[in-house]
């Protein structure tokens, strides 16, 4: 495997009880940066999905 | 695999692809990916994947900022290595390199056993009798008879929910669960039987850790090199033969490495295995049995077909090809 890191926020539909910051922004592209990752996940309430390939 | 913190994302290394559901918090909820001796995408299918994650999204709807159970352990970075700073500067690191690393770090330091392979990869949970359905990860497509799961009380189409205290989704967390049990002893597992739950202990015999590795890019960075590798020949050319189906029967290819040229083996010669024994494998295994079972420098003797002539070859085995 090439080790590229990709983290996704999921935007499945938010959690019921948990809220977006700055509105509900609709996350959907891929990250190449965890710490980002982690940072918008934080921002916004929302899982992070990350894949190593 | 440069920055990568191996602690917080332990996976099979060997893989062609893994995935991670976690919070902002480092909280894992689950793991996806995983594979055995057979195809590399067996377990990677659509059904799986939503299946984990619509538990991944439970998970996260019930504790949204749920910060990990255990206390983060230090940091390891793959680059920290030895070996990988032997590297060129910059240069890319592979994850499957992750394990070739570790040995690299324990060989010389003296300590590297084939033993310790069984502690670094993660086991085949087929090795407890659990065959998990690709389409959803925690449910069992079959349970092997007399195995420590069928003892524990597990039937085919129960679906697990805990092992070892571990939340389980997928194929990669049974995996995980089972990579992170004792080396023996037992471990708890948790399961329900429509909608019904039961509990139990999972038997973990000797041995249950080893399992075929022939499919990794790891197996080939292990002492000693077989130094033969090529085409498995097919059924109708082994009963051609009188082998068996089963009968390890390769044929060398193009290139000779430099132990087997020196002992006489040729490109097309029919390798049949070593000191006569009669082994049922194929080209892959066969080199993962070198691997495991001799030294470098054991003195053995290849069983070669040559135009039809048999042919018995000596060779030491060499430290790599």
């Amino acid at each position: 495997m090439n080790a590229w890191l990709l983290a996704g926020v999921l935007s499945l539909g938010l959690p019921a009880g948990v809220h977006a910051a700055d509105g509900d922004e609709a996350v959907k592209s891929w990250l190449l940066d965890y710490a980002e990752a982690k940072a918008q996940a934080a921002r916004t309430g929302k899982p992070i999905f990350i894949v190593f390939r | 695999m440069r920055g990568v913190n191996l602690n917080a994302f332990a996976f099979d290394y060997d893989l062609t692809w893994a995935a991670f559901f976690m919070n902002a918090n480092g909280k894992i909820y689950g793991r996806f990916g995983g594979r055995d001796a057979g195809s590399p995408d067996r377990y990677l299918t659509l059904g799986g994947l939503k299946y984990a994650m619509r538990a991944a999204l439970e998970s996260h709807r019930r504790e949204p900022r749920e910060a990990p159970k255990r206390e983060a352990p230090p940091e390891v970075l793959v680059e920290n290595y030895p070996a990988a700073q032997r590297l060129k500067a910059g240069a890319c690191i592979h994850c499957h390199q992750v394990y070739d690393f570790r040995r690299d770090e324990k060989r010389s330091a003296g300590k590297w056993t084939v033993d310790d392979i069984w502690k670094m990869l993660p086991p085949d949970p087929r090795k407890v009798g659990l065959y998990l359905e690709p389409e959803q990860g925690n449910r069992l497509l079959a349970v092997a008879p007399g195995s420590p799961a069928e003892k524990a009380g597990i039937y085919t189409r129960d679906v697990i929910r805990r092992i070892n205290d571990r939340p389980i989704a997928s194929y990669a967390d049974v995996q995980y669960a089972l990579h992170e049990s004792p080396p023996q002893g037992s471990v708890s597992i948790e399961w329900e039987r429509e909608g019904r739950p039961a509990k139990g202990e999972l038997g973990l015999p000797d041995g249950w850790r080893q399992s075929d590795l022939s499919w990794r890019a790891f197996m080939w960075g292990l002492e000693p090199a077989a130094s033969v590798h090529g085409k498995d020949l097919s059924g109708e050319e082994k009963k051609a033969l009188g082998l068996s189906e089963k009968a390890l029967a390769f044929r060398q290819g193009q290139f000779v490495p430099n132990a087997a040229r020196q002992a006489g083996i040729q490109k097309d010669d029919i390798i049949l295995g070593i000191d006569d024994k009669p082994l049922e494998m194929t080209m892959l295994q066969f080199n993962a049995y070198v691997r495991l079972n001799f030294k470098v420098g054991d003195r053995v003797t290849f069983n070669v077909l040559r135009d039809g002539k048999r042919m018995d070859l000596p060779m030491a085995l060499p430290r790599r090809d």
